[in-house]
């Protein structure tokens, strides 16, 4: 995983919760916490992480993720404000993923294992988005809408139509826009 | 004291927190600062990275690209995929025109989303600052538009919009200094101008315009090597080319092949500037009477060629038509020249490929030619083969000579007044090993087109002078001779030659020439003949009546005897004009004081009526047929 998650991840709870959470948070998951947005860390590191936090908010680690992603989103403007630039819409910035966003991670990481989504045009308006990826976080994508449709002030519903976390062998989630 | 210390023990405390909290929140700075340097480094170098690696694809295929549109589709697609943009698409001129027209050239993933657009663009040609590809043309460098969507200069915007593309930008593709096209790239998002990429693009640019300066080139190559350079007209192999892939499949067009008469005399009397001149008025000519759709080519020389499109009577036409221009005469500046041309017509229908149909238009044009110039030919079965005839005929002749296959037959001549044979005419026989006795009709004429007569003239001369010197009296010997002959210089070096050698006393010699061959001969034939008459030698014109028959060359030029064809004599005794011509060239040669010849006298009644007209000479099978000399010279002995 890439050090960025973990810096974003290290700005939402400290700026939700203060600094102690966060060093509670590195201490109890007994992981380094000295982070780099350039470095690449072992994905359990992050996983831990969420697991302490769910432990502690008394959450399922799913609401932690959904959660960090829509914190996450303000704090990732900030840093890469350029991405965010020239979108209409919180659609045509999701939609932008694997064409901008994901190239743009690549320049900083070679060969960074990004995840591919797959978009379909779904039922009035609709966006059908297809994951596939072996840290099954369906749940950050989802908190990364929710977030980004904040940035564009607009209102998204998120459906879970199948999901690698319940013994699909793909998630596909279904985004109704409410611009 | 405990109190006071610990209560400042307490407060150092938290100075101290204090400061490693700000120290903390420094490093903090620094290390997100770092972390941002890095990441522009990074992107910068991927970016540049990126970029190399695009002009390198580009310039590697513009190199081995030899299709402007297939360097043009491979760029596009590099392109677009390099920008992550949704289209790219290009505008170009064509040949001496000043407005960008669509290339029908385009690269998206998405043609059914843009294809309104793309029609968009269809039916649009921008003037040099109009729109954005007519900005590029314009300032001939990169241009960029953050939302085209929205941009009021941006002619297609409505489309645009529609189809959801918003940032574009555009780059000249340029040779030397002159945009030639312009490449288009469009996003789906607003983006602000990137200069860097434009840099970019602006040199794959020059990379594309290399691919359009090599394509101009090659397409003057082939041009220059499809075309003559005087006329401007397509040459042979254009026209070869014309056939076999736009006509030869349909096969419903006649070959006209075009030879200028007269074009070597231009050449030669006035330079050939001068000649250059003629083909290119000659061209100009051609061209207007095919019309625009024509096709009109210059094989070489003076050679030249169209393509007739329907039947016959089409050709026909158009041949007639060309034969009617090209009988104007010529404003050549220095000299007005009249030529005319000959025309060699040939058919689909008759031809299995191209090359026949040219090699067959090419017997029709001889055969035109060898019927006096001036005239339309068209190929007829059977003339292959004649000419093939004539070909196999010719080069026999060439080893006639030296097999001795030659031979000459003597028929005597004899006077009305005393019925004494005064004399023989020299006529030339051909034993050929398998052709048998080949008539002189059929190879003479091959031998003047072939220029051999001159030899085969020669090896006559100076056998029958030869002959003659043997004979027992005085008896003279006529010898025929060509307008080849006496066109050439060395004719009377030839007769010297001959007397010298056989001690042939000169007035025992007589030169026939016919009134055709004087003609032909051209202004200096009286010169050449008083030269003749000068050695001695006595010249008399053969076969009277036939051609243009003329009093005047009859009174002005030097002869000993008039020779009446035989056609005359054959029909004057059942056909009165036939009589008519005998009695008024025997009173005219009376009148003038030269001798009369009738010749083909075969009846005693003939013989009567020449005498009764006061013919002076005679010659015919009554007389005696042609035969070889030592019989005659015995029987005359």
């Amino acid at each position: 995983m890439k050090g960025v998650v973990f810096n974003l991840l290290e700005e939402a709870v400290t700026r939700s919760f203060g600094p102690e959470v966060w060093d509670d948070l590195v201490d109890e998951a007994d992981v380094s916490g000295a982070y780099t947005s350039l470095g690449n860390y072992s994905d359990d590191e992050i996983v831990q992480l969420v697991a302490v936090a769910a432990t502690k908010l008394s959450l399922s680690p799913s609401e932690v993720l959904r959660w960090f992603g829509e914190k996450a989103m303000p704090i990732l403007k900030e840093r890469y404000g350029a991405l965010f630039v020239g979108h209409p819409s919180a659609k045509n910035f999701v939609l932008s993923v694997n064409s901008i966003i994901h190239p743009e991670v690549r320049k900083l990481y070679a060969g960074a294992a990004c995840p591919y989504f797959h978009f379909k045009t779904g039922e009035e308006g609709a966006t059908l988005m297809s994951y596939q990826s072996s840290r099954k976080m369906c749940d950050l994508a989802h908190g990364f809408i929710k977030g980004a449709s904040k940035l564009f002030c607009e209102e998204v519903d998120i459906h879970h139509l199948s999901c690698m976390n319940h013994g699909a062998d793909r998630c596909l989630m279904e985004v109704k826009w409410h611009q | 004291m405990a109190s006071v210390s610990e209560s400042s023990s307490a407060e150092d405390l938290t100075l101290q927190l204090q400061r490693l909290t700000k120290r903390l929140a420094r490093e903090r700075q620094a290390r997100l600062k770092a972390e941002e340097i890095a990441e522009h480094g990074l992107r910068e170098l991927y970016d540049k990275q990126e970029h190399l690696r695009l002009l390198e694809r580009v310039a590697t295929q513009a190199n081995l690209s030899n299709s402007v549109e297939e360097a043009f589709r491979f760029t596009l697609k590099a392109v677009r995929t390099h920008c992550a943009a949704a289209l790219a698409n290009v505008f170009w001129l064509r040949s001496d025109e000043a407005d960008l027209h669509p290339a029908g050239i385009w690269d998206t993933d998405d043609t059914q989303n843009f294809s309104d657009f793309l029609d968009a663009g269809k039916s649009l040609t921008f003037a040099p600052g109009i729109g954005l590809p007519g900005r590029v043309l314009q300032s001939r460098s990169a241009f960029w538009m953050d939302d085209v969507a929205t941009d009021a200069s941006f002619l297609r915007a409505r489309a645009a919009r529609d189809c959801g593309l918003h940032a574009g930008f555009a780059i000249p593709i340029v040779v030397g200094s002159d945009v030639v096209a312009v490449m288009e790239v469009f996003q789906l998002t607003i983006m602000k101008p990137n200069q860097v990429l434009l840099a970019v693009l602006t040199q794959i640019g020059v990379q594309l315009g290399r691919v359009f300066e090599r394509s101009r080139s090659e397409a003057k190559l082939r041009h220059d090597a499809t075309h003559d350079a005087l006329t401007k007209l397509p040459n042979r192999r254009a026209l070869i080319e014309r056939m076999e892939e736009g006509f030869w499949p349909k096969r419903r067009f006649k070959l006209l092949l075009i030879d200028l008469d007269r074009f070597k005399a231009v050449n030669d009397t006035f330079g050939h500037p001068v000649g250059d001149l003629l083909l290119v008025q000659v061209a100009d000519r051609l061209r207007a009477v095919v019309g625009q759709k024509g096709f009109v080519a210059r094989l070489g020389g003076d050679e030249l060629a169209t393509l007739v499109e329907g039947d016959l009577d089409r050709a026909l036409d158009v041949s007639h038509q060309i034969t009617m221009s090209f009988n104007e005469p010529f404003d050549l500046g220095r000299a007005t020249v009249r030529i005319g041309c000959s025309i060699g017509l040939c058919c689909t229908d008759d031809a299995a490929s191209v090359m026949e149909l040219v090699q067959l238009s090419d017997i029709a044009l001889y055969e035109a030619k060898r019927n006096g110039g001036g005239q339309t030919s068209c190929y007829q079965v059977g003339m292959k083969e004649a000419v093939a005839e004539r070909h196999s005929l010719e080069s026999d002749m060439r080893i006639a000579m030296g097999r001795r296959e030659f031979h000459l037959a003597y028929q005597p001549v004899m006077t009305l007044c005393d019925d004494r044979i005064i004399g023989y005419e020299a006529l030339i026989r051909w034993d050929h090993p398998v052709r048998g006795l080949v008539p002189p009709a059929s190879f003479i004429p091959v031998a003047e087109q072939s220029d051999q007569i001159l030899a085969i003239g020669r090896w006559v001369l100076e056998e029958a002078c030869r002959e003659a010197a043997t004979w027992i009296d005085d008896r003279h010997v006529a010898v025929n001779v060509s307008s080849v002959q006496l066109r050439s210089p060395r004719l009377l070096e030839h007769l010297i030659s001959a007397l010298t050698t056989s001690g042939l006393p000169a007035d025992r010699l007589e030169i026939e020439v016919t009134e055709t061959a004087l003609i032909e001969s051209g202004e200096k034939v009286s010169e050449i003949l008083t030269a003749i008459r000068t050695l001695g030698v006595k010249v008399a014109m053969d076969d009277f009546g036939t051609g243009y028959s003329s009093l005047s060359h009859l009174r002005q030029l030097p002869f000993d005897r008039i020779k009446i064809d035989r056609s005359f004599v054959a029909n004057a005794m059942t056909d009165q004009s036939s009589m008519a011509v005998l009695k008024g060239v025997i009173q005219i040669g009376r009148d003038l004081g030269v001798s009369t010849l009738a010749e083909g006298v075969e009846t005693k009644g003939q013989l009567d009526l020449l005498r009764s007209l006061g013919c002076d000479v005679i010659q015919g099978y009554l007389i005696g047929k042609p035969t070889r000399i030592a019989r005659q010279a015995m029987a005359a002995a």
